[in-house]
Parts: C-alpha cells; sequence; structure tokens
C-alpha cells in the first residue's frame, strides 16, 4: 500500500509557524522523518489565504526538494497555486490532490493534470456535497474516471477517495466509506483508491484505536493508499500486520523484517 | 425530584422517548408547556453545553440530547402558541458559497435548536443572494455563516456587503465560525460575533441578543 505523509499541512500549528517564519530546518525534519518512517510520498499543503498560498507552497516545494529525493503531492483548493506548485516540483510532483465533481472546479483542474499527466485524488462529491449513500458516492466515482479518461488520464492514474465522515457525526461513516470502496473495486477495478483517516475519528476519545482499526477495515477492502502520519510507529506496525494477514506479504518476511528493525513494538 | 427535574435528567442522559413521555406526562397534569420547557428541557440543554465545552461528553451525546430536545419542543409546541408565547429567535444559518463541509454548521444547529432557538438551514454552497432574500423573509434576528475553506471565507464579507447594501445588515445579527475563521477576521469584516465551536456559538448567540434587545430598549 502506498503511504503518502499528511505531516506538511498548514492546518497543523508547528507548520504554519514554520511557514510564516520561514523555518526552513522545522520543515526539513519533518519531511525526512515522515520519510524515513516509510512515507513513498509526502503530501504537501500551505493551507494559508488565498493571497499567500502561492507563495508559501512554493517557498515549502523548495525546501523540501532541496532536502529529499521523495515525490510529491500536491495539495490545495487553489488552481492557481496546484499550477505554481506542479511548475515549480516538475517531475518530482507526482499527484495533485485534489478534484471534486464541481464543474467549475473540475474544469479549472483538467487541463493541469493532462498537461502534467501527474496522479490525482478524486474526492466522490460534487455541488450537492457528500451523498449519504455509497451507491451514490461510486456514481460520482464513475462519472469522474469516465471525465478524466475523455481526457486521455488512464484510470490507474486516479485515487478515488470514498471521503471519510466522523462516525461521532454520523455512526454509520466508515461502513458507508467501506461500502463505497468495495463499489469502486467491483466496477472500476482499475482505478485506485485513497482515503484520510483521521477524520474517522473527529470528536471521539482515543482516536488513535478508531484510526488504527479503520486503517485495518479499509485495507481488507483493498484500499491502495493512504493519507497518514507515517510516524506514529503503532499505525505502521498496524498495517504491516494488516498486510500479513491479508496474504500480501510473501512468506511473512516482510513481518519479520519489520521485527528486526524494532517496528513491530 | 420533581417532574420537571426528571425530564432534565432524561435530556441530559439523550432518552429521547423518555423525554417525550415524561413532557407529555406534565402537560397533561396541567403544568404550562412554557414552564416544562423554561424548567424541564433548556437547563438539560444548558448542562450539556457546558460538559461538552469541559470535554467530560462526547459529540454522539450531544447530538442524542440536542435530538431530545428536539422531540420535547416539538411535543410542546401546539401548545406554546396557543399559549401566545412569543416564539424564540430566528436564526438563518449556512455554509457560505463555494463551501460545501456542512459538519461543524450542523452542529451548530443542532446546539441552537436545542437551546430554543427557531433554526432556519439552508445547506450548504448558499450564495450571497440567498443569504440576503432568507435573512428579509424570515426576519431573522441572527445570520450564522460558516466556512471551512480560505478561498470561501471571502464570501462571508460578500454576503454582509450584499445585506449592507439591501440596507439588511443593522437588523440582523451576523455570527461566523468555521475552522479558519477567527475573532480578527470576524472583526475585520465587521461580523458582530464569532465562536470557536458549537456550544460556545450558543452562548455568544445569547449575549449577542441580549446586547442588541437591550440597546433596542434603551432607545
Ligand atoms: C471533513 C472534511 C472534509 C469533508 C467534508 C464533509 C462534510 N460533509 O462536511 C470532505 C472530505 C468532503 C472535504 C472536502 C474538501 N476539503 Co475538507 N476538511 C475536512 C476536515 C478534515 C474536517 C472538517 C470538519 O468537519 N471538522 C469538524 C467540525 C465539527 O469542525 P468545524 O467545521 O471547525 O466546526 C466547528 C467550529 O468551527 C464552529 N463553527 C463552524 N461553523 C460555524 C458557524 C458559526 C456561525 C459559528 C459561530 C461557529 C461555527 O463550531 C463547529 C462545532 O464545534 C478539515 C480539516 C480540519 N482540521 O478542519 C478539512 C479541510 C477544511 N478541508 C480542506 C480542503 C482543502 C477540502 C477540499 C477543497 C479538498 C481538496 N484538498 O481539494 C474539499 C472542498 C470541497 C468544498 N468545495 O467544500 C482544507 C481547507 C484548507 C484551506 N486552506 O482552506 C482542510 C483544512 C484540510 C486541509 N488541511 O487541507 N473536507
Amino acid at each position: 500500500m502506498l503511504v503518502v505523509g499528511e505531516l506538511i499541512n498548514g492546518s497543523r500549528k508547528a507548520i504554519s509557524q514554520a511557514i510564516t517564519q520561514r523555518d526552513a530546518q522545522t520543515i526539513r525534519k519533518v519531511a525526512r522523518e515522515q520519510y524515513q518512517a516509510g512515507a513513498q510520498l509526502l503530501d504537501v499543503n500551505a493551507g494559508t489565504s488565498p493571497d499567500q498560498e502561492i507563495d508559501d507552497l512554493l517557498w515549502l516545494l523548495d525546501v523540501i526538494l532541496g532536502e529529499l529525493d521523495v515525490p510529491l503531492c500536491i495539495d490545495s483548493p487553489n488552481v492557481y497555486a496546484m499550477e505554481a506548485g506542479l511548475d515549480r516540483a516538475g517531475d518530482r510532483a507526482v499527484m495533485v490532490n485534489s478534484i471534486t465533481a464541481q464543474k467549475s472546479r473540475l474544469e479549472s483542474f483538467l487541463p493541469l493534470i493532462e498537461a502534467h499527466q501527474s496522479q490525482v485524488v478524486a474526492l466522490c462529491m460534487d455541488e450537492g456535497g457528500v451523498p449519504q449513500q455509497a451507491q451514490e458516492r461510486y456514481e460520482i466515482a464513475a462519472r469522474l474516471v469516465k471525465k478524466l479518461a475523455s481526457r486521455g488520464i488512464a484510470p490507474e492514474k486516479i485515487f478515488l477517495d470514498p471521503i471519510v465522515c466522523p462516525v461521532s457525526v454520523d455512526y454509520h461513516a466508515a461502513q458507508v466509506a467501506r461500502e463505497t470502496l468495495r463499489l469502486i473495486k467491483k466496477h472500476l477495478p482499475q482505478a485506485k483508491t485513497i482515503c484520510g483517516l483521521s477524520n474517522i475519528s473527529f470528536g471521539l476519545p482515543s482516536r488513535r484505536l478508531l484510526n488504527h482499526n479503520f486503517l485495518s477495515l479499509m485495507l481488507a477492502e483493498g484500499l491502495d493508499a493512504a493519507i497518514i502520519d507515517p510516524t506514529d510507529d503503532a499505525l505502521m506496525a498496524n498495517l504491516t500486520a494488516t498486510q500479513t494477514l491479508m496474504g500480501r506479504d510473501e512468506h511473512c518476511l516482510g513481518y519479520i523484517t519489520a521485527h528486526r528493525e524494532g517496528k513491530l513494538t | 425530584m420533581t417532574d420537571l427535574e426528571q425530564i432534565t435528567q432524561r435530556l441530559i442522559g439523550g432518552d429521547i422517548p423518555g423525554v417525550q413521555k415524561l413532557a407529555k406526562e406534565a402537560l397533561d397534569a396541567g403544568i404550562p408547556a412554557q414552564e416544562i420547557l423554561n424548567q424541564g428541557l433548556l437547563p438539560g440543554m444548558n448542562v450539556v453545553g457546558d460538559r461538552f465545552k469541559q470535554n467530560q461528553i462526547y459529540i454522539p451525546e450531544v447530538v442524542l440530547s440536542a435530538k431530545a430536545m428536539h422531540a420535547g419542543v416539538e411535543l410542546l409546541r401546539p401548545h406554546l402558541e396557543a399559549g401566545q408565547i412569543k416564539p424564540s429567535a430566528t436564526v438563518v444559518i449556512g455554509t457560505v458559497q463555494g463551501d460545501l463541509h456542512d459538519i461543524g454548521k450542523n452542529l451548530v444547529t443542532m446546539m441552537l435548536k436545542g437551546a430554543g432557538f427557531e433554526v432556519v438551514d439552508l445547506g450548504i454552497d448558499v450564495d450571497p443572494e440567498r443569504f440576503a432574500e432568507e435573512v428579509a423573509e424570515r426576519k431573522a434576528h441572527i445570520l450564522a455563516l460558516s466556512a471551512l475553506l480560505t478561498t470561501s471565507m471571502p464570501n462571508m464579507k460578500k454576503t454582509l456587503d450584499l445585506l449592507s447594501e439591501r440596507g439588511l445588515r443593522q437588523g440582523v445579527i451576523a455570527m461566523v465560525g468555521g475552522a479558519p475563521v477567527t475573532q480578527t477576521y470576524a472583526d475585520e469584516i465587521g461580523a458582530d460575533g464569532y465562536a470557536q465551536n458549537a456550544s460556545l456559538a450558543v452562548d455568544r448567540a445569547r449575549e449577542l441578543l441580549k446586547s442588541s434587545t437591550s440597546s433596542e430598549s434603551g432607545g
């Protein structure tokens, strides 16, 4: 499974502070820690106000590109910031995070994705927001895949996000996400799937317990990628163990190696 | 424990059928609906709000209590109107244009309803025009705007500006909120109030209403 490191995000206090103070050291450290912990891709989100976002994003990208040879996932709702970011990062920017089926947004992002031939995170939502039912979310996914195909973007490049809402607000939320994933896997087998985890546990105590178990449930449905905190050792150990149980770890060698490296405790 | 205190306890426990049953019994026993509301239901919601603020209870518990509150109010409503009691303040709420986040807005809605406000929820991606129309039509006391995206926050300002243009701004208390919104931003766009979470939003709404009515009566 593809691990996308989520920690470089301007909505986190430490990061927004580092961004405003242009504290490259902190950003380098967070990037390196995630990489060493097993992130295969780093999400980069400046998360600042629109008039600042481009400058901040480019600064973040420069710092990270200068430090590590790791592919990046550029995370912004702002098409201008996305364009500037993709240009700056060149081949190193492999993923656009994200599009939805909202018409205006989709139309503005499509030319960028086409030009850069990047992978893209596509959220199963449209003008009407996030549908309550899995079937409706899946239908949006199907529409997105079709639309992207018409622009020459192969399904393998599309990471569909079934959307994770907090179970505290709707106790079926995890179930709906799983069901959506199941429908996508069944009817759009070539497309990839991705999701964030931490939102599932918003508003409840002992959040990590929920996050960890949710990851296992989603993996069991065939989740291809997750945007997570790779420096959460217990989460990564849980990921290793689940992969082993799913028959994705030949002769359990991944599990044994992780043990020898002290990663399972 | 009096009957009304029992209603309070059931409400705090999120016991929807319990609240309904006891409220109905209280009505049958001849207790005025207004009294059941003020001494039974509302104190319960206040306790729930406080406990939530202090992290003693969690969102699902608040949701259940708010539902119990709603069920109780629905039961009392016909009797309240028969008694010609002035309806509580009306709030028009929605997520601003370009923004589809509604989890926070829904919680604020629930808590406001729980606190006895009449809430008109316009949903998500609501344009300034629609807010202005609804404020005028509903004679809203409070307009509550939610935004979770820095790219949609400017639409809060647009909405308030349109209200000013239409001469509606003076007549309504404007509250703003959502994760990226701050008190500073609220001041900047000339909103009357900001709150960081749903139970503080209720406190703030009450304060603002109080100061607006006292300034009215003060001339
Ligand atoms: C859940 C979520 C989603 C869900 C929304 C589901 C739904 N039905 O709402 C989904 C997956 C659909 C989603 C989509 C997107 N999201 Co989103 N999302 C979030 C997330 C993780 C949590 C928001 C939430 O619900 N919190 C829980 C609630 C209870 O809290 P709250 O909303 O803050 O509300 C409380 C208070 O703020 C206050 N309050 C709220 N409203 C009001 C109103 C008034 C008047 C008052 C007084 C108080 C008040 O009371 C509430 C209760 O206590 C945040 C991250 C975060 N940490 O905030 C990102 C986040 C808001 N999303 C973000 C983004 C970018 C997006 C997307 C554009 C995706 C993308 N990257 O392309 C799309 C946007 C689509 C659109 N046009 O809106 C960014 C915004 C960044 C920015 N700079 O603007 C965030 C911060 C994540 C991030 N770090 O990148 N998202």
